[in-house]
């Protein structure tokens, strides 16, 4: 009792020499660039395509009054119950990963951005507008700057759910990825190798949040910390 | 037709007028606030003029009329003799809310408009650092907005319009939530700029005493629906300091004879406020 069994945990020790042997013997590179791979396709994909529907239902009142409700019905279906469907659509291959990735990354690329262009400041607006600014200046000037601290956000959770959509994918059915290895392991009763995967999957999410939080500073620099 | 032409004649000695401005707002499906009734006034170019009403009366919707960021429901604004129907950046105007990006730092702010208008980026940094610096604001060129005080950034919003030279300048209640030092500060800086650029200002105040030191003209509104109540010239010699002005005996004579007109129409706002609940 009170004793931590190494069969279900493993040990920090024997983790760690396996994820360095994982990596000195090439054997996760193969894992870990088709897992990269879609997930930055998954989330290149996602949101550009939740940040565009955003701007047009932004823009059009028309069209978001038909079409938000039905997006917001469809974000409601569980995902995980859709990657099935998809390996069945795409097959086995990268597509599928991609295809889940990116769907969770559209939607909550789509809430983001749109929470974002229906901030704007009309005041704001009004007073480009009225120093000659054109639809276009506008939307560069006012509307993009001032959703961007929305669209990060959003970027943020997108890197975080594209990653995840990737691994489901993996792990409903596929023959390479970070997400097949830790199925693998897990059938093996290999814990060990479970948690180096885990660490490694760790690693790329602390990595592309990095990239994002880098760009956050970048770009937000106008902004107070609150706290 | 003929009296319409002749109408029209006449009206190009002056740089701006409104004829019968009426406008209602739906606030909701069946029920409309009628804000402005009947409004007709001139304006001289290069004259001063302040607009003072009670508070909510529609002071701010008739410069959105008078700007065109609101089509009235009623009635006809002429600008130069012409009917206005687009934004013009002849019209520079300071609206009441703070209008500075947050996102852009004090001369990329100071030179938005050059900017839109398609000024290279060495040239308007260049004219919107002069102006930074005539306002008093230079060192703070790379400060965003909310590194600014009140004050600096309503300095920054009058400049930010002055860069585009336009003809005419409209400031809606540009000082209202400053304290008394720095009000005053910048009326006077208002009135030198006044005195130099000589352009054509239209500057509303609920501040009846901001009014008579700036202006050449005063009309007061009614309270809801609006319409212009009466009108005063204000012949107090110029240049003028905001400090000084108010102990000429003229000044005080004056002040106490459109205190006495506006009472009543804040007695009559109170009144409608009470109602409402
Ligand atoms: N877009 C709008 N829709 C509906 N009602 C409006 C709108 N804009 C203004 N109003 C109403 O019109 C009235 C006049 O508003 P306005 O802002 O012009 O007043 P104001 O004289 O500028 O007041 P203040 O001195 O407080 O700035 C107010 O009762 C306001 O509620
Ligand atoms: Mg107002």
């Amino acid at each position: 009792m009170g004793r931590i069994d190494p069969f279900f945990f493993s040990r920090p020790s024997a983790i760690i020499v396996d994820f360095v042997v994982l990596f000195s013997s090439k054997e996760i590179f193969p894992h870990l660039g088709v897992t990269l791979y879609a997930t930055l396709m998954g989330l290149f994909l996602g949101s550009s395509s939740g940040l565009v529907l955003a701007f047009i239902l932004g823009r059009f009142q028309f069209l978001e009054r038909v079409l938000d409700p039905i997006i917001f019905g469809l974000y409601g279906i569980p995902k995980l119950a859709l990657g099935p469907l998809f390996i069945l659509w795409f097959g086995l291959g990268i597509e599928s990963k991609i295809f889940l990735s990116f769907i969770w990354v559209f939607f909550v690329m789509y809430f983001n951005a749109y929470g974002g262009f229906k901030d704007v400041d009309y005041r704001l607006v009004n007073s480009v507008r009225l120093m000659g600014a054109n639809e276009f200046q506008v939307i560069t000037k006012v509307v993009f700057p001032s959703s961007l601290p929305w669209i990060l956000t959003g970027l943020k959770s997108g890197v975080g759910v594209a990653l995840l959509g990737t691994i489901v994918g993996e792990y409903i059915g596929s023959s390479v990825g970070l997400g097949n290895m830790v199925m693998y392991a897990g059938n093996m009763f290999n814990t060990t190798r479970v948690f180096s995967s885990i660490l490694a999957m760790t690693l790329i999410m602390i990595f592309l949040n990095e990239i994002v939080e880098f760009l956050e500073k970048r770009l937000l620099r106008w902004r107070v910390k609150s706290f | 037709m003929f009296i319409l032409i002749m109408l029209a004649s006449t009206n190009e000695k002056y740089k701006f007028s409104l004829n019968n401005i009426s406008h209602s707002f739906n606030a909701s499906q069946v029920e409309s606030i009628e804000v402005l009734r009947n409004i007709n006034f001139n304006v001289y170019e290069h004259e001063f003029l302040a607009l003072i009403g009670p508070s909510g009366c529609g002071k701010s919707t008739l410069l959105n009329i008078m700007s065109r960021l609101i089509t009235p429901n009623y009635g006809e604004v002429l600008l130069d003799g012409r009917p206005l129907r687009y934004i013009t950046t002849k019209i520079g105007y300071v609206s009441q809310a703070d209008s500075l990006l947050p996102w852009r730092n004090l001369i990329d702010n100071v030179a938005i408009g050059l900017e839109i208008k398609g000024v290279g980026k060495r040239e308007r940094r260049k004219k919107a650092k002069e102006l930074i610096a005539r306002a008093g604001l230079e060192g703070f060129e790379k400060s965003y907005p909310n590194e600014l005080s009140g004050g600096m950034r309503k300095r920054a919003d009058i400049i930010k319009v002055l860069a585009i030279d336009p003809e005419i300048i409209f400031m809606d209640e540009p000082f209202s939530a400053l304290d008394v030092f720095t009000r005053q500060m910048l009326q006077d800086y208002i009135l030198d700029i006044w005195q130099e650029i000589h352009k054509t200002i239209i500057f509303i105040t609920h501040d009846l005493t901001e009014a008579i030191t700036l202006a050449d003209r005063i009309l007061l509104m009614t309270a809801r629906p609006a319409t212009i109540k009466s009108e005063y010239n204000i012949n107090l010699p110029r240049p003028r300091s905001s400090f000084d002005i108010m102990f000429e005996p003229q000044f005080i004579e004056i002040h106490k004879t459109i205190w006495n007109d506006l009472k009543e129409e804040i007695a009559i706002t109170g009144e409608g406020d009470n109602q409402n609940f």
